[in-house]
């Protein structure tokens, strides 16, 4: 899974950045997608990658999932130079439409994961510090109990209700004007 | 409950509430996709979630689940009344200190009932004088008088339907000096100047019966959109050097010679831009008027036109591409076109253009622009052109 980049020529091996994972396999990504992450843009900026950057929260099989998100955004970064990613707008130009479908075209199916796995990715993300990955797998589980009844959700997600009855009875009055 | 079947990180963990188990910034960036309703909701879930909902960053409230099904038996005012205290409960009970960063509201004033919405907007607004993210809308084609309070911090403001007046003005050039993001949708505007040294994307799009004019000085903007259904309303664009995109959409079947003149100013103060999207644009030429005098557009790669009108036999398209030394791509959307081949004419030729599409519909007779961009393209043999029937 990891990617080979020892024998390439003196600039590209400058540019690249071993992440080494909780369960010890290395991984070697390009400093643009690395930086991706805040927390190893800091390490980075700080000088202290040499030799490997251990995540020691994250293990191998989310890692490459990781990788594989920031190696695609990285992409669209390069080419998008980062200008309309405050717009929310898509239906801007024609160019970045394409783009825009593209991309989440590859979000949608990135996301295609079982549930633990997503909380995996989430707490990743939160870890590295990946606002793009963060805010998307948050978005998934958001959009899971949309809609739902709070016994739907606590069955969805195996929350057990600790509340007395009397107690979720005041709660259910105080914020009366969420229920009907 | 399952009895827990606990493997260390990876496992599918059935049993396990790892929901509840995220730290609270986590889950309140997932409250946040949610209706503020439903939010609420979430306190019954257990004793980890009772209180998570009072200091959420970001509420949506939206007048519309007031008036569903299950509150059949209320009159509207009941249902106003209903809907106004949930919103006032939600901002008095937040937690101290849980300042608000996103705001997201949106009224019905439709309903003679609602005529003072405005009022309560405003009020509402005041709680929140920290926000960041303010979005507010109104529905359908009323409008929403509600002066706005908006505070220093905010950076990004959208607003639908809404009556804006010179208060407005004053509160973007002089109150927002960190807005970045602007976006005003069918809005009444009633005042004249968007005046901003932080503003970097601004979108406007003008409501059907407006007439008026507005004039746009943000030196910082790089993105812009307007889309104006009424040629009658105005604008004007002072010179942006920092334009990177732009995009001007004409969605108006009374065009007129008057509003030539406004395009062509509008096009000349985007000169800097490297995306351009004109829309139902050039519905100017008349065959040997004197040229129009275009800046060069140096930084242009990117154009497209759009439901414009070429039926001058491409004469002003000819003297505009001539302004563009750096063009390499140009997309022709469902233009109107002259019949027949164009007229040969000599012109400099594109010498970085990589791609031309044409995207036209069945009735376009598309032999003349094909023509057209050969011609400009016939020595550079990089280009392709490609026709997509839609």
């Amino acid at each position: 899974m990891a990617s080979a980049g020892s024998g390439d020529e003196k600039a590209a091996a400058a540019a690249m950045i071993t992440l080494i994972s909780s369960d010890n396999e290395k991984f070697e990504v390009t400093e643009a997608t690395a930086t991706l992450s805040q927390t190893i843009r800091h390490m980075i900026e700080d000088g202290c990658t040499d030799g490997g950057v251990p995540l020691p929260n994250v293990t191998s099989k989310i890692l490459a999932r990781v990788i594989e998100y920031c190696k695609k955004h990285a992409t669209a970064a390069a080419g998008e130079e980062g200008s309309s990613s405050s717009f929310s707008d898509a239906a801007f130009l024609e160019v970045d439409r394409a783009f825009l479908e593209e991309l989440e075209e590859f979000d949608d199916a990135f996301l295609e994961v079982d549930r633990a796995t997503l909380f995996d990715l989430i707490l990743a993300a939160n870890y590295l510090d990946i606002k793009g990955l963060l805010n998307l797998t948050c978005q998934k589980v958001a959009d899971s109990v949309k809609g739902k009844t709070p016994e739907q959700i606590r069955e969805m997600y195996n929350i057990v209700n600790d509340l007395t009855p009397e107690e979720e009875a005041e709660i259910r009055r105080e914020t009366q004007w969420a229920f009907e | 409950m399952e009895p827990c079947n606990k493997r260390i990180h990876g496992g599918n963990g059935s049993g396990d509430d790892r929901l509840s188990a995220l730290p609270d910034e986590l889950l309140h960036t997932i409250l946040s996709s949610l209706k503020a309703q439903q939010v609420v909701q979430t306190s019954v879930l257990s004793r980890r979630w009772r209180s998570l909902w009072r200091s959420v960053p970001c509420l949506d409230i939206d007048q519309v689940d007031f008036e569903s099904s299950q509150s059949e038996s209320l009159t509207p005012q009941q249902k106003l009344d209903k809907f106004k205290a949930f919103a006032y409960f939600l901002l008095s009970h937040r937690d101290a200190g849980s300042a608000l960063d996103t705001f997201q509201l949106r009224v019905d004033e439709t309903d003679p009932l609602h005529i003072h919405a405005g009022r309560w907007v405003r009020r509402a607004l005041s709680c929140c004088s920290s926000l960041r993210v303010l979005r507010v809308r109104g529905y359908g084609l009323s409008l929403l008088h509600a002066p706005l309070d908006l505070g220093p911090s905010l950076t990004r403001l959208h607003l639908s339907y809404m009556s804006l007046d010179e208060r407005f003005q004053e509160l973007i050039s002089s109150v927002c000096v960190v807005l970045e993001d602007l976006k005003l949708k069918r809005c009444d505007l009633c005042f004249d100047s968007i005046t901003s040294a932080s503003l970097e994307n601004l979108i406007v799009q003008t409501r059907k019966p407006d007439y008026g004019q507005l004039s746009i000085t943000a030196p910082r903007l790089t993105s812009l959109r307007l889309l104006i259904t009424n040629s009658s309303f105005e604008f004007s664009v002072n010179e942006m050097l920092s334009l990177v995109k732009a995009s001007i959409r004409y969605r108006s079947l009374d065009l007129d010679a008057t509003c030539e003149d406004t395009q062509r100013k509008l096009l000349s103060n985007v000169h800097n831009v490297m995306s351009l999207e004109l829309s139902g644009f050039l519905q100017m030429m008349v065959p040997d008027m004197k040229p129009v005098e275009f800046p060069i557009f140096k930084n242009l790669i990117n154009l497209l036109l759009d439901r414009c009108d070429l039926r001058d036999d491409f004469q002003l398209l000819r003297h505009f591409l001539c302004k563009c030394p750096n063009l390499e791509k140009l997309t022709v959307r469902c233009c109107w076109l002259p019949e027949g081949s164009a007229r040969k004419e000599g012109m400099a030729k594109l010498k970085k253009l990589k791609s031309t599409e044409i995207i036209y519909k069945d009735y376009h007779d598309i032999r003349g622009l094909v023509c057209f961009l050969l011609e400009i393209s016939d020595c550079v043999p990089k280009n392709s052109i490609t026709l997509t029937k839609v």
